[in-house]
């Protein structure tokens, strides 16, 4: 369930898991995935930093 | 009548935080920062060492404060001259950042480069983008950005949140001001990007024009950075006018490459400190020591990531005043700068005995509406300091009114600073005009040392 000022913690492990797997993808040999996932990791990586959530790494 | 701006939180989690949690996850990320910069950033490293401090010696804020030593804007120049191109604080190959970027010398100084890595870029585009949503920018705003993209940072951060946030973005580099003004008006812009210097611009150029932005634009919201005119009241009015829209004031260096303090859009009495990015202190100039809430002092600042360059206590010679967050009706814990920057220690100059800052002068002459621009000088005569101060009239002002205003500007400084100024009429549209970190200030006394 969505919390008023944040996220629950369900939502906070479904976000840890995309970043794992964007992570993945980012070392992947096809450029357009590679590029597109490396990309969009570092921006969800900014989105977990502000959220206090980097610790799980 | 102006529609209330939308309110709303990037990050409710953070900025609703009680005051002591948000202080414990500011010293977590210092402690990260500190082992990051002992451990990748040759400067910090060798500075630590020869101050014997390790990362274990900073276990409270109060600890970083007292014990770890400032970084000076002398210290970078010095750094990146003994060690070229970059100097020592690179913490890995300038050919795995991202992003290069350079003060905009107009202190005089050499530029100081500045690298981010995707990381730290993202990190200040996302302290712009929540900056902008806090004051009131939505998907549906369309932007247009008035600055050079050259490789001085200005407004790039601000580019890249804006597209973040999801507004049309419009990037104006190289056009001049009446093309600018052309396309305020066609395309529909509703936030207008750029220094207060460029804003009064834009505003003396649509005159000229027979544009009246304030009835035929749709600008709502004007977004300012670069230069304290925004805390100028007088400056503020006169934008805010002539425009007819919300100006919100934004803070930031090239050194921290994020955005550091914002207006909010309850329009509260001074800038939000992003405080989960950055670690900001208010202390004497001279001393160095601490000075409190409602205190006047020199702002430091430690950004609570940096993965190129790292930074540790800046001091950036900004002249602040603290107030606890609670002053704004907003709700954020974030504590905030009253009225913005007020100007800058290093640009305060002694005349017959007074200190006195660009901003006073600003303050003063802004505060008459029949002024369309200033420049002011000190100069030596007869041994003695001389100031003087020369203005241009709006071209709808009656010009024999020009001698009536030099006596009332005069008065002005006599009861509120203590010091008459020589002041003169300049034919219009003489004086200089800016569209980035304007010099309306000159000191033209010999320099003794």
């Amino acid at each position: 369930m969505r919390k008023k000022n944040g996220l629950s913690k369900q939502d906070e492990k479904r976000l840890l898991s995309a970043y794992k797997i964007l992570e993945e993808f980012s070392e992947h040999d096809l450029p357009v995935v590679r590029f597109n996932c490396r990309k969009a990791k570092t921006e969800l990586w900014q989105a977990l930093f502000e959220l206090d959530l980097t610790d799980a790494f | 009548m102006k529609a209330d701006l939308p309110h709303g939180y990037w990050n409710p989690k953070i900025e609703l935080m009680p005051r002591d949690e948000l202080r414990q996850l500011q010293l977590k990320r210092l402690n990260e920062v500190i082992q990051y910069a002992w451990r990748h950033c040759r400067f910090y490293h060798d500075l630590m060492r020869k101050h014997g401090i390790t990362p274990d010696a900073i276990a409270t804020l109060k600890d970083f404060f007292k014990k770890f030593p400032m970084t000076r804007r002398e210290d970078l120049d010095k750094d990146q001259s003994e060690n070229p191109p970059y100097g020592t604080r690179l913490t890995l190959p300038a050919e795995n950042t991202l992003r290069y970027h350079a003060t905009s010398g107009t202190t005089g100084k050499p530029p100081v480069k500045a690298f981010d890595t995707e990381r730290d870029w993202i990190w200040g585009a996302d302290a712009w983008a929540s900056s902008l949503y806090n004051f009131g920018l939505r998907p549906e705003d369309v932007v247009m950005v008035a600055f050079g993209y050259g490789s001085f940072i200005g407004f790039w951060g601000a580019h890249y949140a804006f597209e973040k946030i999801g507004c049309r973005v419009h990037a104006t580099g190289g056009m001049d001001t009446k093309t600018r003004i052309r396309m305020i008006l066609e395309m529909g812009i509703t936030v207008l990007c750029c220094t207060p210097s460029y804003a009064l611009r834009i505003l003396h150029v649509a005159k000229q024009e027979g544009v009246d932005l304030a009835r035929e634009s749709r600008i709502n919201k004007i977004v300012v950075a670069g230069e304290p005119g925004a805390s100028i009241p007088a400056t503020r009015a006169l934008i805010e006018n002539g425009l007819n829209a919300y100006l919100g004031d934004f803070m930031g260096t090239t050194e921290t490459a994020g955005l550091m303090a914002f207006t909010c859009s309850r329009l509260g009495p001074g800038l939000h400190i992003n405080e989960d990015r950055f670690l900001a202190e208010v202390v004497d100039p001279q001393t160095l020591r601490p000075v409190g809430y409602s205190e006047q002092g020199m702002m430091v600042v430690t950004p609570l990531i940096k993965e190129a360059m790292p930074l540790l206590r800046y001091a950036t010679n900004d002249i602040v005043i603290l107030d606890p967050g609670n002053t704004c009706p907003c709700g954020r814990v974030f504590d905030l700068f009253r009225g913005g920057i007020l100007g800058r220690y290093d640009d305060m100059v002694k005349v017959r005995g007074v200190q006195l800052t660009p901003q006073m002068v600003e303050e003063i002459v802004r505060s008459f509406p029949e002024v369309e621009e200033f420049f002011t000088t000190v100069e030596e005569k007869d041994g003695l300091d001389s100031l003087r101060i020369k203005f241009e009239l709006r071209k709808d002002s009656i010009s024999q009114f020009g001698q009536e205003l030099s006596r009332k500007i005069k008065e002005q400084f006599k009861s509120k600073i203590g010091l008459t100024p020589e002041v003169e009429v300049a034919e219009w549209n003489s004086l200089p005009r800016f569209e980035l970190k304007a010099k309306r200030f000159k000191d033209q006394r010999p320099k003794r040392h």
